[in-house]
């Protein structure tokens, strides 16, 4: 268990926890996140996991920073605006916490490359800002079996499930993109910033959990909140034999883009 | 396919203006060639002809590509479209005029040539079953197309010191030949993820060798940060003075490979940091065009026998994949056209060319092999030969290439026509790879294959055109080698040797899984038990034959040659001497009964099977005694100096200048007075062992104290300056140890001297002066590899820390970190202060399942013994 008197410090108050430990503190070292989406969501998600020491944080976005992002994207400061996301993002990670590595990934995810991507990855969080994205993350990690952190956000509320291989998908839960206009978009209905960072913080920490093996992850379960009112919910969820990607007559088994308009408010 | 660099449209143009500023004399010609190689335009030999060589990633081109190629073909009259080694294509014998329309053509189509040729990144290969093989752990083509988007969009791809070739293998296989390539990737899954083990500094070429492994394990991510960084690499530290020394394995030649490996990854971690820029990968087929249905015909004649050679499935078990045999990779215009006509039907990804110049379709269904079949026959592919009639490779050779010592294409279609009236199973040679070579070169690439022949020049009394016999290549993750060098045969009598050679095979084949499994055990003996029938050369005036080489009509010889791209002089000075000194030492070990009994001889005899050759045993001793072993030494590589067959090769560039027809023997004309004062004196002349045996230690005292004085500036007139300059410019320097004046200076004082007394310390002189070579940078300093310091053997401390002053919470850290470490039932003993630490931390080890053994007090601190629980 080699590790330098830096990190000893650094990671002092992870070593004295039971649960993480001396050995759970090495898996962090040693594991490799990718973080799709740079956004409001990926912010505190990215922060939290440098923080920690996740050895390898992948980042994952197409986006530069502009001005509407900085009410809730916490990783972007004002004097980066019109920078690539991936490189602010990754400027604020290697200054908190030069240990990370990090893989810069500029680019839209699609379904050429996201198998290749994720393949480098143990855990995947899910901060995207629309619906194909979100499906075609689930599907990617379905068909190539890896564990992701599924999150959304909209006005004051949030929702967030983790998926592991054989539990329930976002598609088992979902089916398909909504048509268009079937749900608000984003900008029409405004999010109140601060709430993209309790659900970030939720997915970085069942990052953390899964990775360490310890606890009890949102798996065949969804995490709701109301912050307006300051409720939380509970859904319980079944994997679905019917669905289209992890049910027993899967009809997604290429991966494909979901028709769906990009939202134009980023998280 | 890949993505075209947006600057090369203007750079067409600009090469446009210069073909007519070349023209009107307004540029002159080697201006002209530095632009024109690089663009992909070779000269051909014929004058004034010139060829174009079409990027093809991974051998990929689609079918509407490959017909609009067929069609540009024949609008300039292009003899053929050409299939190369680099499974790429080009057009060959076209009018310089038309070179400028042609780029702007290909351009409209999407292809390209830059860095076809010159010293630039090269075609990047692929395997040509990745995608559709079952064994693979996914598909390379897209990271072999991501990788060229990239390079090819960086000027500095450009402007390296000599040519850089990637490649990229699907599976274990390695059939792309990862470690022969300058930078090698073969495709891994570890822990799920995708990556690649690399290989770097592989190459063909004189002086072959196998890459080292620079990645167990690359994820796939950093793929384009290594690569740029190998090119850095080699763009720095690449020998640009001297092309013959310049590929990237010369690098680890000359620095050795912890030396070059450690560059790298300096070189890594600021690329890694600065550039931040991954790969994008995409699907670089272009949309899988629907099939258009065509029907269905018949098989035709001799279908299953085809079916068998050449028709494989896929890992789709509904799809087929067909080796279209491509007779020397030529096709003409309208078969070319031909074929992408019937392919467009079956989408956009059905082509691939081979490293054996053929062509491999993929993704056609079942029913319609017939059709393929058909259409082959009729359009006149030599579909009903055994396999081994299409598959053989040679290069260009004398007859185009202005490098060339012997006529390989000739000599392969004179085999090949032997082969198939011989009455050979030839289906049983169905998987066997022979590469045939005109030089040394290697472009033929012999030096991979199972079977190989490289032109070199006989002797007689005149000279003759000859090949050496390679054997014995393997590919496949960590067990990749070179052939290696077993024998000699005139180019007359190779049809014969060959033929022979095959039906010992054939007969002794079922023995064996691997073909170089055979040559490791009986091949090689094989070889040279037929090689010895040949071994006697008829005079010129016995039989003329042997003095024409296949195809040639004139005797043999080697004036006429173009110039070439050689850099005569220094180099090739010293590589005489040390080709001397080589052969000098292994005729020395020959001479058996010279040599003392017991124990020496053991040794000589396990070198000579280590490196087939005595010298390989020298040089090692005397290297290590020199207190560093070079490490391609020292990796008993092959082909570096068990054989002093490249010698050819190397004294030929130097002749080129001088156009003599003596130039590939040692012993030859060198304008060197003094090789033929010294070097040639009684060499080969029957004398008793025991003079002959003082004789060449004399030469090798004499060689070895001229190699390196050209180095210091001085030019010895006589044979005593020779001695002299070393005495005083090297021992008197300190570059050689002060021991050696004494043979030196009795060599200067009496050629007859007893030197066999010295044995031992001419060899290692022999060996200082090899090494000091090997270590000469650029600007002749000789860099002399310090000592190192082993002193790195840690005694693990017992399980015992001393945490006194480290204050809570860090001591409990630390023994938690200390006690993870260990197994279930260790001990660890530490020492912690008095007060709140022996009040906290016993207290939480114990909280976490181990047991507090013992708590004892001393002075003001505490020892606590934990037992691990
Ligand atoms: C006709 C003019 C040609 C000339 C003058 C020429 C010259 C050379 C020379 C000097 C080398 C040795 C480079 C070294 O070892 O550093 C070489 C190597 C090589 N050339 Fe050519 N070549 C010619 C044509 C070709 C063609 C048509 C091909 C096939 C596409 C080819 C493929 C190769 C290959 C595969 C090597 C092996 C070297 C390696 O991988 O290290 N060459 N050539
Ligand atoms: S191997 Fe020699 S003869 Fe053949 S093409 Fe290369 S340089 Fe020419
Ligand atoms: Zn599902």
């Amino acid at each position: 268990m080699n590790f330098t008197e830096n990190q000893i410090e650094r990671y002092s108050r992870h070593i004295i926890l039971q649960e993480v430990g001396p050995e759970g503190q090495k898996k962090i070292n040693n594991a490799k996140v990718l973080v799709a989406g740079v956004g409001g969501l990926g912010s505190p998600v990215a922060l939290y996991l440098a923080a920690a020491g996740v050895g390898t944080i992948g980042l994952a976005d197409n986006d530069v920073v502009d001005m509407t992002n900085l009410q809730r994207q916490v990783i972007h400061f004002t004097s980066d605006l019109d920078k690539h996301k991936v490189e602010s993002a990754a400027d604020k990670i290697s200054a908190l916490n030069p240990d990370v590595e990090i893989r810069m990934h500029k680019g839209f995810l699609n379904p050429e490359n996201i198998a290749g991507i994720i393949s480098g990855y143990d855990f995947i969080i899910d901060g995207t800002d629309n619906f194909p994205s979100k499906f075609l993350i689930n599907d990617a990690c379905v068909l190539n079996g890896k564990a992701f952190s599924h999150g959304g956000i909209l006005r004051f509320e949030g929702q967030t499930m983790t998926y592991t291989p054989g539990n329930t998908c976002y598609r088992c839960v979902f089916g398909y993109a909504p048509p268009k206009n079937a749900v608000p978009s984003c900008s029409q209905a405004g999010v109140l910033g601060s709430i993209a960072g309790m659900l970030g913080t939720i997915q970085a920490t069942e990052a953390i959990k899964y990775i360490i093996g310890k606890g009890r992850l949102l798996t065949n379960r969804m995490l709701t909140f109301n912050a307006f009112n300051m409720n939380f919910g509970e859904v319980n969820l079944s994997a679905n034999s019917d669905c289209p990607v992890c049910g027993s007559n899967p009809v997604i088994t290429k991966l494909e883009m979901d028709e769906q308009p990009v939202c134009d408010l980023k998280q | 396919m890949y993505t075209i660099p947006p600057q090369l449209k203007q750079e067409i143009n600009e090469y446009k203006r210069l073909i007519d500023d070349y023209r009107s004399g307004r540029v002159e010609p080697v201006k002209f060639k530095s632009i024109r190689v690089p663009m992909g335009i070779y000269e051909q030999r014929e004058n004034d002809t010139y060829m174009v060589r079409i990027r093809c990633t991974g051998g990929f081109i689609t079918p509407f590509q490959l017909r609009q190629t067929a069609r540009i073909a024949r609008e300039h009259n292009a003899g053929y479209i050409h299939i190369t080694t680099r499974q790429e294509l080009q057009l060959q014998d076209v009018a310089l005029e038309n070179t400028g329309k042609i780029l702007e053509q290909l351009h409209e189509n999407g292809l390209s040539s830059r860095g076809g040729g010159g010293n630039t990144v090269r075609n990047i290969m692929a395997s040509v079953d990745s995608g559709i093989s079952a064994d693979e752990p996914f598909d390379v083509l897209p990271y072999a197309v991501a990788l060229t988007d990239k390079l090819t969009a960086e000027p500095d791809s450009w402007l390296l010191p000599r040519k850089f070739k990637i490649s990229f293998s699907s599976s274990d296989r390695d059939n792309a030949y990862a470690a022969f390539n300058d930078l090698g990737f073969i495709a891994k899954i570890k822990d799920g993820e995708r990556g690649f083990k690399v290989y770097l500094g592989g190459s063909l070429g004189v002086k072959p060798m196998t890459g080292h492994v620079l990645f167990e394990f690359l994820p796939a991510y950093y793929l384009f940060y290594v690569a740029e960084a190998a090119k850095k690499l080699f763009s720095r530290y690449g020998n640009r003075r001297n092309r013959h020394r310049a590929r990237l394995r010369f690098v680890f030649y000359k620095y050795g490979k912890e030396k070059v490996i450690e560059y790298f990854h300096a070189i890594y971690s600021q690329v890694k940091t600065a550039s931040g820029q991954d790969l994008l990968l995409r699907d670089p087929v272009p949309g899988p065009a629907p099939a258009k249905p065509v029907p269905v015909l018949g098989e035709g004649p001799d279908y299953e026998l085809w079916k068998t050679r050449y028709v494989k499935q896929q890992r789709d078990p509904a799809l087929y994949s067909i080796l279209i045999p491509v007779s020397k990779g030529n096709l003409d215009a309208d078969r070319c056209e031909a074929l992408a006509m019937l392919l467009e039907n079956f989408g956009e990804d059905t082509i691939r060319f081979t490293m054996r110049q053929n062509i491999r379709l993929r993704n056609i269904p079942a029913p319609y092999l017939g059709n393929i079949h058909m259409f082959l026959k009729e359009t006149g592919f030599a579909t009903q030969k055994a396999n081994i009639l299409n598959s053989m490779v040679a290069c260009n050779g004398a007859d185009t290439c202005r490098l060339g010592i012997c006529q390989s294409k000739s000599a392969m279609e004179k085999i090949l026509a032997g082969l198939e009236n011989s009455g050979l199973d030839l289906d049983g040679l169905k998987d066997l790879n022979i590469n045939i070579s005109g030089c040394p070169n290697s472009c033929g690439q012999q030096s991979a294959a199972d079977l190989g022949f490289y032109g070199k020049v006989g002797r007689t009394d005149r000279i003759y055109p000859a090949y050496a016999i390679v054997a014995g290549a393997r590919s496949g993750d960590g067990i990749s080698r070179l052939a290696r060098h077993v024998d000699e045969i005139s180019a007359r009598d190779l049809p014969r040797f060959l033929k022979e050679f095959l039906e010992i095979y054939l007969s002794r084949k079922s023995k064996y899984d691997t073909f170089s499994g055979y040559i490791d055990s009986e091949g090689e003996n094989d070889i040279r038990r037929i090689c010895d029938k040949f071994r006697d050369i008829p005079g010129f005036d016995e039989d003329k034959n042997y003095y024409y080489d296949w195809g040639a009509d004139n005797i043999f010889s080697l004036s006429g040659r173009g110039d070439g791209q050689c850099s005569a002089g220094l180099f090739d000075m010293i590589d005489f001497d040390l080709q001397n000194i080589k052969r000098y030492i292994d005729e020395f070990n020959t001479i058996d009964h010279s040599l003392p009994a017991g124990k020496a001889r053991e040794e000589i005899n396990v070198a000579n099977s280590y490196a087939g050759s005595g010298f390989a045993f020298y040089g090692r001793k005397f290297f290590q005694n020199a207190g560093s072993v070079n490490p391609m030494q020292a990796n008993g590589d092959i082909g570096r100096w068990s054989n002093n067959d490249h010698t050819s090769g190397k004294n030929r560039d130097s002749g080129e200048s001088e156009s003599n027809d003596n130039l590939n023997s040692p012993e030859g004309s060198h304008d060197r007075s003094l090789a033929n004062e010294n070097g040639k004196n009684g060499y080969r002349q029957k004398e008793l062992p025991g003079s002959r045996e003082n004789e060449l230690l004399y030469q090798i005292i004499f060689s070895a104290s001229r190699m390196l004085l050209i180095t210091r500036g001085f030019e010895p007139k006589a044979t005593r300056e020779v001695f002299d300059g070393f005495s005083d410019k090297f021992i008197g320097a300190g570059l050689a140890d002060e021991k050696f004046r004494r043979v030196v200076t009795m060599a200067r004082d009496d050629k007859a001297a007893d030197f066999t007394k010295f044995r031992d310390s001419i060899f290692e002189l022999a060996g200082v002066v090899i090494q000091l070579y090997e270590n000469m940078d650029d600007s002749l300093q000789f860099n002399i590899p310090e000592k190192e310091n082993n002193e790195n053997s840690h005694s693990r401390p017992a399980m015992k820390k001393d945490y006194r002053s480290v204050a809570c919470p860090m001591n409990f850290v630390k023994t938690k970190i200390d006690l993870a470490a260990m197994k279930k039932g260790e001990l660890l003993e530490i020492l912690i202060d008095d007060g709140e630490p022996v009040e906290n931390v016993p207290g939480s080890v114990r909280s976490e399942g181990h047991r507090i053994i013992s708590q004892t007090k001393t002075d003001n601190y505490w020892s606590v013994l934990i037992e691990k629980g």
